[in-house]
């Protein structure tokens, strides 16, 4: 009998070894999956989920108050949703569809658009104070705080997980009005690079001006960012943690009479293209960001100042809300036309939004 | 009725809106520039005979930056984009970007949607901006009532009415530089 239950001790040791390596491992995202855009609704305080095979708004999902940035690790079941009233990050089951749980835990002053390390350990979450959060979502308790220049509100998770790229923006009498950690308020000039591991700053990206949305390449090469005083966007070289061009968008000479901002930027086609939007002219571009400076392609009118603007999981489509005509746009990559257009309630306000290709079921996970 | 009688008659009535921004103007921000439009825009009295239903009209004026040695050469063309409205009282214009990050507000007259972003306080439609939700109240010529933004709308200045038709001539200085 003993002989038998060491003939099975190998096998024994090497499942509880692949189970163990399952449970280390960094989820990979799912093999099936159902890809959805989780939208935040400002004014209805809610987050509406719609599924991006049918373009149909599925669920609507109760979170905080006057939700704001999303976030989804690379296992893609779980979304976090910060409430800029409150100041609390809400816990989406991306399967289900169904809030898990509300973590209040002294956010600080109005969290923003924060972004998750891909194995789902590291939540770093800025807030208005100016300063970012580094929220442990094993221990649910944050473990640092990094301060900045400006207001804390964009957020750039590198793809391997290894840098975070901290996007402040610059703050005016109301901004500053909010109460801080009692640390000097300064007007953002520069990009703060953050080892994502060790949660410390590494190194800084001088760009001049208050940053705004920013997105990475595919291989993490290029951060490309909206600031202030630019309609366009800048290229940045992450390797060496410097601006190496921009790019403007065209416009009429009624359009340049009239102050607008850029706000919402992805990236799509495997990395060839940049799509970014012009807020007050109600317009969206997209360049070619494989030649210096990037080359403008195509440009659309969209709806009533559009906000923000993400890629599907492919890249082959677009989608771009506007938060004044209450809408969402898909642009097809390929042949730069309008796909479809969903119409929320008036008055809902969708502001920040993110694909999430949901597990069709649950993952093995760390967490 | 002459049309010099109208005008005049239209001048009284606005009378009593002009001290009533001269006294918001006192009490909140002490005095408020005017810089003059380029066209003097011109809207058809009769197109605001309703309360509460705004006509857009869109402004032109030239910035003049303050930087020590700018020249005339430097200003910069302005549009700015602009309702004229009545409220049961009086006529108002106001520019509809937003002071905080020019998006561009609209009237709210749904009392559902105001009862939500006035917690059930709102008598009367109020101008709400879609990006960030600040809302402003058109009934105090876009007084700041809640929301990110650092201020009220910006004001045009009504000239008066002419042969039934109100002319708008000026826009709050401030604006030029931020719209």
């Amino acid at each position: 009998m003993k002989q038998r239950v060491f003939a099975f001790a190998p096998v024994v040791v090497a499942l509880a070894a692949a189970v163990s390596l399952l449970a280390q491992t960094p989820a990979s995202p799912p093999a099936s999956s159902q890809e959805k855009l989780y939208i935040s609704l400002e004014s209805t305080d809610t987050l509406a989920v719609v599924d991006l095979k049918t373009f149909k708004h599925i669920k609507t999902l109760k979170v905080g108050m006057h939700p704001h940035g999303q976030a989804s690790p690379a296992s893609q079941d779980k979304l976090y949703v910060a409430a800029e009233i409150g100041g609390t990050v809400t816990l989406i089951d991306t399967i289900r569809d169904e809030v898990i749980k509300t973590f209040d835990v002294g956010f600080g002053v109005e969290p923003q658009n924060g972004a998750i390390t891909p194995d789902g350990r590291f939540l770093y979450q800025p807030s208005y104070a100016g300063y970012w959060q580094v929220f442990d979502t094993q221990k649910e308790q944050i473990v640092e705080y990094i301060h900045t220049q400006g207001i804390g509100h964009n957020t750039v998770m590198a793809p391997d997980g290894r840098f975070v790229y901290l996007l402040p923006i610059a703050g005016g009498p109301g901004h500053f009005a909010r109460e801080s950690l009692g640390l000097p308020r300064t007007q953002p000039t520069d990009v703060t690079v953050v080892d994502a591991r060790a949660h410390k700053v590494v190194g800084t990206i001088p760009v001049g001006t208050g940053p705004r949305p920013g997105t990475i390449s595919p291989d993490g090469q290029r951060l490309y960012m909206n600031v202030d005083d630019l309609l366009g966007f800048l290229v940045i070289d992450t390797a060496a943690r410097k601006v190496i061009t921009k790019a403007t968008f065209t416009l009429t000479a009624d359009e340049q009479a009239v102050r607008s901002r850029s706000h919402g930027i992805a990236v799509a086609n495997g990395g060839k293209e940049v799509w970014s939007n012009d807020v007050v002219h109600n317009l969206t571009f997209a360049f070619d960001v494989t030649v210096t400076p990037p080359k403008q392609i195509a440009r659309f009118a969209v709806g009533r100042q559009p906000y923000w603007i993400v890629p599907s999981k492919d890249g082959k489509t677009i989608y771009v809300n506007c938060p004044s005509s209450d809408e969402l746009i898909a642009f097809d990559v390929l042949t730069k036309k309008e796909k479809a257009r969903i119409q929320f309630p008036k008055g809902s306000h969708p502001t920040r939004m993110l694909t999430v290709a949901a597990p069709a079921s649950p993952q093995r996970t760390a967490r | 009725m002459s049309a010099r009688r109208r005008f005049l008659a239209a001048g009284l009535a606005l009378f009593g809106l002009g001290r009533r921004v001269l006294a918001q103007m006192t009490a909140s921000s002490g005095a408020v520039m005017y810089a003059p439009l380029t066209r003097v825009v011109k809207i058809p009295l009769t197109a605001v005979a309703i309360p509460w239903h705004p006509v857009p009209f869109v402004a032109e004026a030239n910035f003049q930056p303050a930087a020590a040695g700018a020249t005339a050469a430097a200003s910069r063309r302005v549009l700015i984009s602009g309702v004229l409205f009545r409220t049961p009282e009086t006529l108002s214009a106001l520019c509809i970007t937003c002071p905080h990050e020019q998006c561009q507000v609209d009237l709210v007259t749904d009392e559902e949607r105001l009862a939500r972003m006035a917690e059930g306080k709102a008598s009367h439609p109020l101008f709400e901006c879609g990006c960030h939700s600040s809302v402003f109240d058109p009934a105090a010529d876009g007084a700041r009532v809640s929301g990110e933004t650092p201020r009220g709308l910006y004001r045009f200045r009504i000239a008066g009415i002419r042969d039934g038709i109100v002319e708008i001539e000026e826009i709050e200085k401030a604006a030029l530089s931020e719209v």
